[in-house]
């Protein structure tokens, strides 16, 4: 054992005198190719964040080391990322940059080909020059060269490559490596937004015209949407979603095939597969019903059971659209709740999984047990949009059974949470509709809370609360009317939003015909409460004198109204009259002007002495009896003014409706706009068309039978459909003739640009070609001059 | 058009630190701010609390008719990425000319109308952003993100860039896919491989001595080759997607492993909630200040929930297929959520058994949730409670103004300390904590925050009280008790549900002359726990 131990100790200490003999030698001789990465740790790394100088940029760029080259390459790479308008600096390195296109280097030709795609357009002659290598790069034998020229070269937003573009995609699409293929899918994407963004054509009509790029875009697409690597579907997938969405041609015979592929592929295309197969089911499939269900449907349910096990919330959502909208009697059979409760955390996806819970909850489409109640108690550190829709869940899952136990979490949350989070409560809680007895524990509640509470916002809503409910049933709640008006008039402390809010309730009871003896006691009370509030008027705030004047206004109005309808003369001396009179004119010279306005337009339609004596001033102590001895004339005004007097019953004394609370604070408008599905259904006259359209063969391109790769453990998959066919994987580099950007120009529109390597594709490919270039050949006259000269 | 047209890296201050368009046209960072800006004030008045432009915003919005942009906080950065959106619906287009003219007549006639949706879910956008958290975390060796970080390395966020997102949407987004393509050569890595190589030498020199056979030199010698390969830049001979046909994606191909290890953490987060119990408490508390155990009745916890992970970090070479049994303790462990590599078929007939061929180095096995409210069995949820249990009692004391928070950290035998522990005590507005008798730690106040805070390990198996009083703003003492307590701790050994790793095993694949080594960690933390 010892020996053993000693030996170890020897091996590491020679292993460890290497590694040192070979980073001295690495700092001594500059022959040794370190890694820029080591060189940069061993230079304390500056050579990483140095600034360089436009002569160091340049030889940097025209070095042979590959090492020199990435330094600068990332420094541009840096510039060109990090600080705002770099791109004139940037655009003088261009032609430097573009000259290591041919590195055989991948991560130089990568840095490459970043800096390419962003200045191609600004500098078009330069960035052709580097087209020749990319396509040669198309026949590296490396796949990731490959994949990654493709996906360059249609990322050159220059039309005139258009015509190499297509050809090369012609040549990638049936590439052995699926990487490639993939490729190919995005470049298809590129390559037809680059068309549709330079010649304007409208792309229906220009589908029927098989020459046409987005046609052969749309026919390429079509192969690789019947690859069988799951890689290439999904790109095709995405490809498919972003440019050809509605043509449901290239689904209906491969639909089969797409929905049994489904769960191989990445979880982005998943959700993009199952919401195409939602419209789809709903728009081209009988409507299942629990006895019969299209063979495509039982398909897809049974791939989708798998998924209810995917770590992708996104996956999992698209799932349940799925479900709620094609398959709704199935919902029981999924465990819906602990699906989507699995993802409750404090992340952002949290909050989405929650809107998706409040969506279903509102449809009624999922059920929670008393004891999953748990999961939507809001915890003190968490987000408030996360505790906020806990708290709209719990609220809207009250019911007979629970109501205590959401009640005590709700109280608690009042108790310690933050004014945002207890405003939220409040107001969920206000918009609930309960049982009496319900209503009267939180109208307690409210009730307890008012005095202690200093949030203004939330006094507002406490009393908002308690309105409701007394404007909902007010004899039921005169109990509570009568504590609140208690509050007015025993509390100097209450805020001034409590304070109005009180007082408005206040005035509109008394437009209620009384009929218990509680009540009547209130409306006795009233005049000698509005004397109590007029007294210390001057010291109110803007709101509450508003309110005051409001309250007034409407018993003053109910009192002439009462004594018109009875046909007696009105008692002029009334307490509640002179209350009226006073605080008409306490609101005439008031210094806000809106109080002023709202005094001048009562006074205008109500009979009253303030606006109809023009002598009266401000300081006017008005002495009523002695007042009328001398001023008989105002009297008879008030008279004439009392005719009018059913149009101030219909301002003041109309009842209002309870307040229905639209201030549903929880925006769940994104969730719900995707859980939308096609308005339209299946037209059943068609179905058989369908079916026929379904029925179609379609060329199942599977790559797969020579496979060489070392992990292929499991049998290939089995494809239910009867129309493989096996394509022989096509050496790519076979029948490249190598070539230069001139060699290239002057053949044009006379050859095809890969020398004729097309062995599969049939003469009428070729008509095609052809007639592209032809078509292209205006655009790249234009250039020609320009290319010799930079070349 | 698309998904994602841009990606921009911004600091806490609303800075742009790195910017990529991935398809132009796109918005510059300049317009999403202010929209973002603009959108702010009408959402929410109190805008001084923070600075930077996006907290207090959903995740997923649109800034206008054409835009959305979705964000996440990554670190000290924020990451966001702008879109175009799509319209709603799209019409359905037909031009089948099809044999049967009258049909096809019909059809187009009906069609004319015909439109599917083609709303994208926000989801899409998070789960973006999450993989690009994942992949630059761990291209960056785990680092955190800074504003100088991102700078430093904006390049090599340019390179995952590239094969992340291409034609708006994401596009390579698998981390061993990634790392098979873009071979990393950060300092860090050089040094891990490096390493890895010496210990290689070592171990193969060991066993031959051991064995006298050299078997396994040839593959440390060629796995060594591979990674000087890496370092020049030169491309690794077999790539995933060099054939059509690979089944497991997810897996580097041609993986060699000198070393022979898979190792399991099982990771719990409790949360639990007990509410304060109504049961009038001893009226003269100096009692029960010796009186050091737990009160024996316990209120139902109002929230008592186990988020679980498993990770899974192997050095396997080839192919293997493991079978890892989960002893699931009777637990209820709802729907959990797996990586795409596990065979969900075998788990649904037979809970507890994870078959799955793991991808190379550490991933996240699988996630799960038990909620013990929900199980059907009666069994007392307070053994799944973990080792700390804690009590809050108010009222206490002559004047009936103290409180007390009992705390008992309970034997297991395969744990030793409880590390970090520490409880919050939370107050009423106004209000402080004077500590009258604390027998562990002491008392700090952090940020308004009051904390009994413990010795970094604490030995397992010991009851510690803290008697307090609260004191109104002026010092006098009050008669409130505190809201409520929260508890954070993590201990090492056991996790709180119980649940074991019964076996693990590869049962094919694999080399088969070296057995591997195999370990598993079971850790608990602490998610929310809460005596009110």
């Amino acid at each position: 054992m010892a020996e053993l131990g000693k030996n170890i100790g020897v091996l590491l200490e020679n292993a460890t005198k290497n590694l040192s003999s070979t980073v001295n030698e690495a700092i001594q001789s500059k022959n040794v190719k370190l890694p820029s990465g080591l060189n940069a740790f061993l230079s304390n790394g500056r050579a990483q964040n140095q600034e360089l100088t436009s002569s160091q940029v340049i030889e940097g760029l025209n070095s042979s080391s590959d090492k020199e080259i990435q330094t600068s390459l990332k420094y541009l790479v840096r510039l060109m990322t990090t600080k705002q308008n770099s791109d004139p600096e940037l655009l003088q390195y261009f032609p430097h940059v573009i000259k290591n296109i041919t590195s055989n280097n991948l991560r130089t030709k990568r840095l490459v080909y970043i800096i390419l795609l962003r200045y191609n357009h600004m500098q078009q002659d330069i960035a052709l020059l580097s087209i020749n290598a990319i396509q040669k790069s198309l026949t590296d034998k490396n796949c990731i060269n490959r994949a990654l020229a493709i996906r360059t070269l249609s990322g050159i937003r220059i039309p005139a490559i258009l015509p190499i573009l297509v050809l090369s995609i012609k040549r990638t699409i049936s590439d052995s490596s699926p990487l490639v293929r993939s490729a190919t899918a995005v470049a298809i994407t590129k390559c037809f937004l680059l068309d549709v963004s330079f010649n304007k054509h409208h792309a229906a009509s220009t589908l029927k015209d098989e020459s046409t790029v987005p046609a052969q875009m749309y026919n390429f697409l079509a192969i690789l949407l019947s690859d069988a690597d799951p890689r290439v579907l999904s790109s095709a997938l995405n490809c498919f979603y972003t440019i050809f969405p509605g043509y449901m041609d290239l689904i209906h015979p491969r639909f089969a095939f797409l929905v049994s592929k489904l769960t191989e592929l990445e979880d982005y295309s998943k959700v993009i597969l199952i919401d195409l197969a939602t419209d789809y089911a709903r728009l081209y499939l009988p409507k299942p019903t629990e006895d019969s269900m299209a063979a495509e449907l039982t398909l897809l349910d049974s791939k989708l059971r798998s998924l209810i096990y995917s770590s992708s919330a996104n996956v999992v959502l698209a799932l349940v659209r799925f479900y709620v909208n094609v398959l709704p009697f199935k919902l029981d059979e999924i465990p819906l709740a602990k699906m989507l409760v699995k993802f409750l955390g404090d992340d952002e996806v949290t909050l989405y999984v929650l809107k998706e819970i409040v969506y279903l909850l509102d449809h009624e489409l999922v059920k929670f047990s008393n004891s999953q109640l748990s999961y939507y108690v809001p915890l003190p550190n968490e987000p408030f949009k996360i505790s906020e829709l806990k708290v709209y869940i719990l609220v809207k899952l009250l019911n007979t059974q629970n109501f205590d136990q959401i009640f005590t979490e709700l109280v608690f949350l009042l108790n310690t949470g933050s004014t945002q989070l207890k405003l939220a409560v409040v107001r969920l809680l206000n918009q609930y509709r309960g049982t009496a007895e319900q209503k009267a524990k939180i109208g307690q509640l409210y009730l307890s809370r008012l005095d202690s509470e200093n949030e203004e916002l939330l006094v507002a809503e406490y009393v908002t609360g308690l309105r409701i409910m007394v404007q909902n049933d007010l004899f039921g709640n005169i109990d509570v009317l009568i504590k609140l008006t208690g509050k007015l008039v025993n509390e100097r402390e209450l805020t001034p939003v409590a304070r109005a809010s009180i007082i408005w309730l206040v005035g509109e009871f008394s437009n209620q015909q009384y009929h218990d003896d509680k009540s009547v006691a209130l409306a006795n009370f009233l005049p000698d409460l509005m004397r109590i509030l007029v007294r210390d008027f001057r010291k109110q705030e803007y709101l509450v004198k508003v309110e005051i004047l409001t309250a007034l206004t409407k018993l003053v109005s109910k009192e002439l109204y009462g004594s018109k309808q009875q046909g007696e003369e009105y008692n002029y001396e009334s307490l509640i009259w002179k209350l009226f009179n006073f605080v008409l004119q306490l609101t005439k010279y008031d210094s806000n002007v809106d109080l002023r306005d709202r005094s001048r337009m009562i006074g205008s339609i109500l009979p009253n002495v303030v606006y109809l004596d023009q002598d009266l001033t401000a300081t006017t102590a008005i002495e009523f009896q002695q007042y009328y001895g001398q001023k008989a004339y105002v009297l008879e005004k008030c008279a004439e003014k009392l005719n009018e007097v059913e149009l101030s019953i219909l301002l003041f004394q109309t009842s209002k409706p309870a307040p229905i609370s639209t201030d549903s604070s929880v925006n769940n408008s994104n969730i719900n706009k995707y859980n939308q599905v096609t308005p339209q259904e299946l037209n059943s006259e068609l179905l058989e068309y369908y079916n026929e359209l379904r029925a179609q063969e379609f060329q199942l391109k599977d790559y797969n039978q020579h496979k060489s790769i070392s992990h292929a453990a499991k049998p290939p998959p089995v494809v239910n459909s009867a129309t493989t066919i096996n394509i022989e994987p096509r050496q790519s580099a076979r029948k490249y003739k190598l070539q230069t950007l001139d060699d290239f120009l002057k053949e044009k529109g006379t050859l095809n640009v890969f020398g004729g390597s097309e062995d599969e594709s049939g003469p009428e490919d070729e008509e095609d070609e052809a007639d592209e270039l032809a078509t292209a050949d205006d655009d790249e006259d234009a250039r020609d001059s320009e290319f010799e000269k930079s070349s | 058009m698309g998904l994602i047209d841009c990606l921009f890296i911004a600091d806490d201050r609303n800075l742009a630190i790195f910017e990529h368009v991935v398809n132009s046209p796109a918005p510059t960072f300049q317009y999403v701010k202010d929209r973002l800006n603009s959108m702010r004030k009408d959402d929410f008045e109190d805008s001084g609390s923070s600075k930077s432009v996006f907290d207090n915003l959903e995740p997923v919005l649109d800034i206008d008719a054409n835009w959305r942009v979705a964000w996440t906080k990554l670190d000290a950065v924020y990451v966001i990425v702008a879109g175009e959106t799509f319209p709603e619906y799209t019409e359905v287009v037909s031009d089948n000319e099809d044999d049967e003219e009258e049909d096809a007549d019909d059809a187009t006639e009906q069609k004319q109308t015909v439109t599917i949706s083609r709303t994208v879910s926000d989801l899409q956008y998070l789960q973006f952003l999450t993989d690009f958290g994942t992949v630059v975390k761990s291209f960056l060796n785990g680092a955190v993100l800074s504003p100088a970080k991102v700078e430093l390395n904006a390049h090599n966020l340019l390179l995952i860039l590239q094969e992340m997102l291409d034609a708006s949407f994401p596009y390579l987004t698998d981390l061993n896919q990634l790392q098979e393509l873009l071979p990393s050569n950060s300092i860090f890595n050089k040094i891990i491989s490096t390493t890895k190589q010496i210990q290689g030498t070592a171990s193969s020199s060991i066993n031959s001595l051991a064995q006298g056979s050299s078997l396994l030199h040839a593959s440390s010698s060629a796995s060594s080759l591979a990674s000087n390969n890496f370092q020049k830049g030169v491309l690794p001979a077999s790539c995933i997607y060099e054939k059509s046909g690979n089944e497991i994606p997810w897996r580097k191909v041609n993986v060699k492993h000198t070393q022979n290890e898979m190792l399991v953490d099982l990771v719990e987060r409790i949360s639990w909630i007990v509410p304060a119990s109504k049961s009038p408490k001893p009226a003269y508390g100096a009692s029960t200040y010796y009186n050091l155990g737990l009160s024996a009745k316990k209120n139902k916890p109002v929230l008592a929930t186990i988020d679980g992970t498993v990770y899974f970090n192997s050095s396997l070479s080839g192919v293997p297929t493991i079978q890892l049994v989960l002893n699931l303790n009777r637990h209820d462990l709802g729907v959990p959520s797996f990586h795409r590599c596990v065979d969900t078929g075998i788990w649904s007939s037979n809970p507890g058994v994870v078959q799955f061929i793991p991808p190379d180095d550490k991933f996240t096995l699988m996630k799960y949730k038990i909620n013990l409210l929900e199980t059907e069995s009666p069994v007392n949820i307070w053994n799944y409670m973990g080792l700390v249990d804690v009590e809050l009692i108010g009222g206490l004391g002559v004047e009936r103004n103290e409180f007390e928070i009992k705390l008992q950290a309970k034997l297991l035998n395969t744990v030793k300390f409880i590390e970090d522990l520490k409880v919050e005590i939370h107050v009423p507005k106004d209000h402080t904590v004077r500590g009258l008798r604390i027998t562990h730690g002491d008392l700090q106040s952090r940020n308004s925050v009051q904390e009994w805070v413990f010795d970094k390990m604490l030995p397992t198996g010991i009851n510690c009280t803290f008697r307090g009083q609260l004191l109104r703003s002026g010092g006098d003492p009050s008669t409130f008790k505190p809201d409520f307590v929260t508890v954070s701790y993590s201990n090492k050994g056991s996790v709180p549900s119980l649940i074991k790793v019964d076996s693990m095993k590869i049962i094919s694949g694999g080399s088969t002359n070296v057995k591997p080594y195999k370990g598993v960690k079971y850790v608990t933390q602490t998610n929310n726990i809460m005596h009110r």
